[in-house]
């Protein structure tokens, strides 16, 4: 019952971010100089579409540009909230369907992403925290050092670069041109898996020299614990000891780090992304700040930060289930 | 008869320290012995070295190694076991944790493990050692925390650590740790973290068990006041050495040692006429990486004899009324 | 201040230092150098930020200036001529173009030998924007060109505009970092010493801001710098852009300390001598744990250099002519130039290099912060 009270709190407080995030994309679409609309059904005009006057004052009239800015943020808003996100003019469609259309692939990237770093980095942190200072832990340790030193984009450069060279594969994009038009079949997938590598490597590098460091830390912490003392006293052997104890209570800082890595790789993933040229709303985004296509820059940041706080509240929710001190308080 | 006697047999332990700084002879050639259902006090100043010695006993003094001397367990069935060759991962000195020699701590709040419950905990213990189903273990568990007097055993089993008080804590430890009957009771300072009503309970507790049980205790302390009151034998610690061992009565009536001496000095006494300031040892305890030569007690000894204490190394005798001191006043 | 008289071990020296009266710094200097990579972080940072200020002076060629020897490879720089050792020098190169494939080589002309000589005349600059000079720390006669990485598609010598985007790359983080300890301290403070109401608000503005992804949200507020706006302008508005994320963490740790610190009796005490609320936090609690603070600007310092660098290779940040190591890497984004001419990818090891010895330094100040920690 307590569980489902802290629940409801934390999607209470969601919505409110929610909100508060709708506001923030509103301004954007409000922030360049001019009115919006203008601009835009100049771009439209452009693209081939044109308007008449009568036509011009009744969207003025139903975007409310002509009235106070509440009054248009509340119109954008209770539209948004009905699923009507407003038109693309570079897509030339409706910006939900754009953005559903990459849902997919966006979702897809992230879990596994998410589920690769928490593979590795658990059992290399613990590795690492068991025999501190061995050349185990020195290669972990540097390579964690130049995994957050270096900046997605450049490493997705350097392995598409190093691709190319050796395998004489472009390895742009999530599928190759031929299969994007095939029903799906085993080679399909297959050209899918020769696709992942790359985009998984250079999204996973800076989260898991994270979490590996983490790891290693608030292991190194727990280990030094009375309560491990105890238990090898009670005559457990080391291994089990070590896992049944100080791994199981380092697992909370893990579990509420680890809250931090799934709102950030929705963030991360987008510039990996755009040079990679992966089918997710990250390269979506940039090409509507670039071309100043207001509606699908807003449509995408409300999207990126509503999946960034349901990634924070699956976390919050994971936590509270898995330490009974916030359970039990 | 006597050699039967006696459970643990201590001979010249010695256990270094090495550290980044140096290396750090925390015992230094201690020897004494545990019989068969006595309670030993080990006393002395924090950094003296008790809880390491007594910690190998369970070949648990890491970071520390052993460099010297002898551990012997007599089990009683004719079993000598040589600890001190056991190594510390081994299936030997597994087998003697927890279920011939167990230790409880000083720190009730971080003693068990802050994700599993009581009962999980105490079942292990006796899981580890005994081959028995789960429904029994559980019965032995909830017998068990009864035995300490907790009042609803039941009620604890499914509780964590972090919703005990610490006496309560405290007193599951003791279940956990006496669950499979050990003939050793390794008590590490199990009180001084405790209020003094509560330290109470718990000593009573103690010494109900170890009388009912014929347990062998090892009480480490640096409250005197306590040990007088429970110990057989007292072993009194300075830097790593033994300076006096005698049985509880001699040692508080006859201190011989000077550091003994000092320590009964500085115990706050009410008297009718409280006046004077409180008695306090002179100088600080040296730095462990730079051992005073000779005697390592002589800066700071009332009997000093200059020549004499700073070069030569007391050697350990036996006096007429059976206290063994190692102090040149004494031959 | 903190005085103490505790005996601190330090791993390079066989004698424990006794200091007595040690104030917290120095302490924190003792710990800082048994860690080795620290030490060696700081030196690099030390020659980057020497690099930064003397810039105009180590750059042998003007930034801006396009010349026809177009993506030429690293000049060679010899010392043997004829057989004999001589002071270090290079050869003349001719750009060639190959008739029949267009392919574009450089042919080295052997005949001349140029010397590097140093302290030459060389562009003029304005150093600092008020000393004029056209000193430079080295370089060749007018004939040649010594480029030391090469140059770009327009000719631009490589070394000069690397070097140059040090004194915008190496700044944006520290003025970043500025804004961001300004606004944390002072939203973190009164966030945790007031606290109720005031902290509950404020704490949940916070958790807002935090709940906005971070990349995102740079890229929408940078795309919305207008496209006229001056280069100073830019500069600082995509500085407060990098800030707005980071004060947040740091107001946490300022609040957490503070709701510590503010219940400790030194603090009721100047209270009760009748000291206003602002000099009580900023005279009695921030020293306390500045040494925390300093920990984690320097630790938010290479994310901003991360961040300005990914914003301007997205084209969403600084913008030619303004260069920077972000904007020199966009010239990395074609591949097939990239695998011909490697050396436009040198920005990418300055970024990598700098956010080593940041994260280095940050660690090692971690570290030495707790100066009594074993």
């Amino acid at each position: 019952m307590r569980l489902l009270k802290y629940i409801g709190k934390r999607l209470f407080w969601g919505l409110i971010v929610l909100i508060f995030v709708s506001f923030f994309s509103f301004l954007i679409i409000q922030l360049p100089p001019g009115d919006f609309l203008t601009s835009y059904l100049a771009r439209l005009e452009k693209a081939g579409m044109s308007f008449d006057d009568a036509t011009m004052t009744a969207l003025r009239h139903s975007y409310g540009l002509d009235q106070p800015f509440f009054v248009q943020y509340w119109k954008w808003v209770s539209r948004f909230a009905r699923g009507d996100m407003g038109v693309s003019f570079l897509y030339m469609e409706r910006v939900d369907k754009i953005i559903i259309e990459r849902l997919p692939a966006t979702l897809l990237l992230t879990f596994s992403s998410l589920f690769i770093i928490y593979l590795i980095s658990i059992p290399l942190g613990i590795y690492s925290a068991r025999h501190q200072y061995s050349v185990g832990d020195f290669a972990t340790a540097i390579f964690g050092f130049i995994g957050m030193a270096t900046p997605s984009f450049l490493l997705a450069l350097v392995l598409m670069w190093l691709t190319y060279e050796k395998f004489g594969v472009s390895i742009g994009g999530l599928q190759s041109p031929y299969f994007m038009q095939q029903s799906m079949s085993m080679a399909k997938i297959w050209d899918l898996i020769k696709h992942l590598p790359v985009p998984i490597i250079v999204i996973t590098v800076a989260g898991t020299a994270n979490l590996i460091r983490t790891m290693r830390g608030t292991l190194l912490d727990e280990l030094d614990r009375q309560y491990v003392t105890t238990a090898r006293a009670k005559g457990l052997t080391e291994r089990k000891l070590i896992r049944k104890y100080p791994v199981r209570a380092a697992m909370n800082p893990i579990i509420s780090a680890g809250g931090w890595i799934l709102p950030e790789l929705f963030s991360g993933q987008i510039v990996a992304a755009i040079v990679l040229g992966l089918p997710t709303i990250g390269p979506v985004l940039y090409r509507a700040l670039l071309g100043e296509d207001m509606f699908l820059a807003a449509g995408c940041v409300m999207i990126i930060s509503f999946l960034t706080i349901i990634g924070f509240l699956i976390s919050d929710i994971v936590l509270a289930l898995a330490d009974p001190r916030i359970r039990f308080n | 008869m006597s050699n039967n006697n006696i459970l643990i047999n201590i001979e010249n332990l010695k256990i270094s320290f090495w550290l980044r700084q140096g290396v750090v002879r925390a015992v230094d050639g201690v020897s004494f012995q545990i019989k068969q259902g006595s309670v030993v006090g080990l006393v002395g100043e924090s950094g003296c070295g008790k809880s390491v010695t007594a910690r190998s006993l369970l070949r648990i003094e890491a970071p520390g190694k052993i460099d010297d001397g002898k551990i012997i367990l007599n089990t009683g069935s004719d079993v000598i076991i040589k600890i001190h060759k056991l190594t510390e991962k081994s299936q030997e000195i597994r087998a003697i944790r927890g279920n011939e020699i167990s230790m409880i701590f000083q720190e009730p709040m971080t003693s068990f493990g802050p994700m599993h419950t009581i009962g999980n905990q105490i079942c292990e213990a006796i899981n580890v050692h005994r081959d028995i189903s789960k429904k029994d273990a559980q019965r032995k568990a909830i017998d068990a925390l009864k035995s300490v007097g907790i009042s609803r055993p039941e009620m604890v089993m499914k509780q964590y650590a972090h919703q005990l008080s610490g006496g309560m804590r405290q007193r599951a430890m003791i279940a956990m740790a006496l669950i499979c009957e050990p003939k050793l009771l390794i008590a590490d300072e199990p009180t001084t973290a405790l209020d003094v009503t509560t330290e109470a309970q718990i000593l009573e507790l103690l010494m109900g068990r170890q009388q009912r049980m014929n347990m062998a205790i090892l009480y480490i302390s640096h409250n005197l006041a306590v040990i007088s009151q429970i110990a057989d034998e007292v072993v009194v610690m300075y830097l790593g050495q033994i300076v006096e061992q005698a049985n509880v009565e001699t040692l508080f009536s006859a201190p011989k040692h000077p550091y003994t001496q000092a320590l009964m000095k500085s115990i706050p006494q009410i008297k009718k006429d409280s006046k004077g300031k409180l008695e306090v040892i002179k100088g600080n305890i040296p730095d462990p990486y730079t051992r005073p030569s000779g005697c390592y007690f002589h800066q700071r000894c009332p009997q000093f004899i200059r020549g004499l204490c700073d070069k030569l190394v007391p050697q350990m005798c036996v006096l007429e009324d059976g206290a063994r001191v190692a102090c040149h006043l004494y031959k | 201040m903190n005085q103490t008289q505790k005996k601190i071990k330090s791993k390079s020296s066989n004698n424990p230092e006794i200091l007595y009266s040690a104030s917290q710094w120095r302490l924190m200097w003792i710990k800082f150098k048994d860690h080795k990579l620290a030490l060696f972080g700081l030196v690099i940072l030390s020659i980057f930020y020497i690099t930064t200020l003397l810039a105009p002076f180590i750059v042998p060629y003007n930034p801006w200036e396009d010349t026809k020897y177009i993506y030429a490879p690293p000049t060679s720089i010899h010392i043997f001529h004829e057989g004999k050792l001589t002071r270090p020098f290079i050869y003349a190169m001719h750009p060639k173009v190959n008739p029949e494939n267009f392919e574009r080589t450089f042919e080295i002309d052997k005949s001349k030998i140029y010397p590097i000589k140093f302290f030459v005349k060389g562009f003029e600059y304005h150093w600092l924007g008020i000393f004029k000079s056209r000193l430079h720390l080295f370089g060749v006669d007018k004939e040649v060109k010594l480029n030391l990485l090469g140059t770009d598609m327009l000719g631009r010598d490589c070394f000069s505009r690397n070097i140059w985007g040090n004194q915008i790359s190496l700044t944006v983080g520290m003025l970043g970092v500025f804004i961001t300890f300004i606004l944390g301290c002072i939203i973190g403070g009164i966030s945790g010493y007031y606290g109720g109401i005031i902290d509950n608000i404020l704490q949940r503005i916070m958790e807002f801001i935090t709940c906005i992804p971070t990349i995102p949200m740079w890229m929408a507020l940078s795309a919305t710098i207008p496209a006229d706006w001056d280069n100073v302008k830019v500069y600082f508005t995509i500085t407060i852009i990098l800030a707005l994320r980071s004060w947040t963490g740091l107001s946490r740790q300022v609040r957490s300390k503070l709701l510590q610190l503010r219940e400790e009796e030194f603090v009721v005490a100047a209270k009760v001598a009748g000291t206003s609320d602002w000099k009580i936090i900023l005279t009695h609690l921030l020293p306390g744990f500045m040494s925390y603070l300093i920990v984690s600007l320097t630790l938010e310092i290479p994310k901003m250099i991360l961040g300005e660098t990914t914003l301007s290779f997205l084209s969403l940040g600084l913008r030619a002519p303004t260069v920077s190591w972000g904007v020199l890497l966009q010239d990395a984004q074609n591949l097939a130039a990239v695998a011909a001419y490697p050396w436009l990818m040198f920005p990418a090891l300055l970024v990598i290099v700098s956010v080593l010895a940041f994260n280095f330094v940050g660690d090692g100040l971690r570290d030495a912060a707790d100066p009594y920690k074993e």
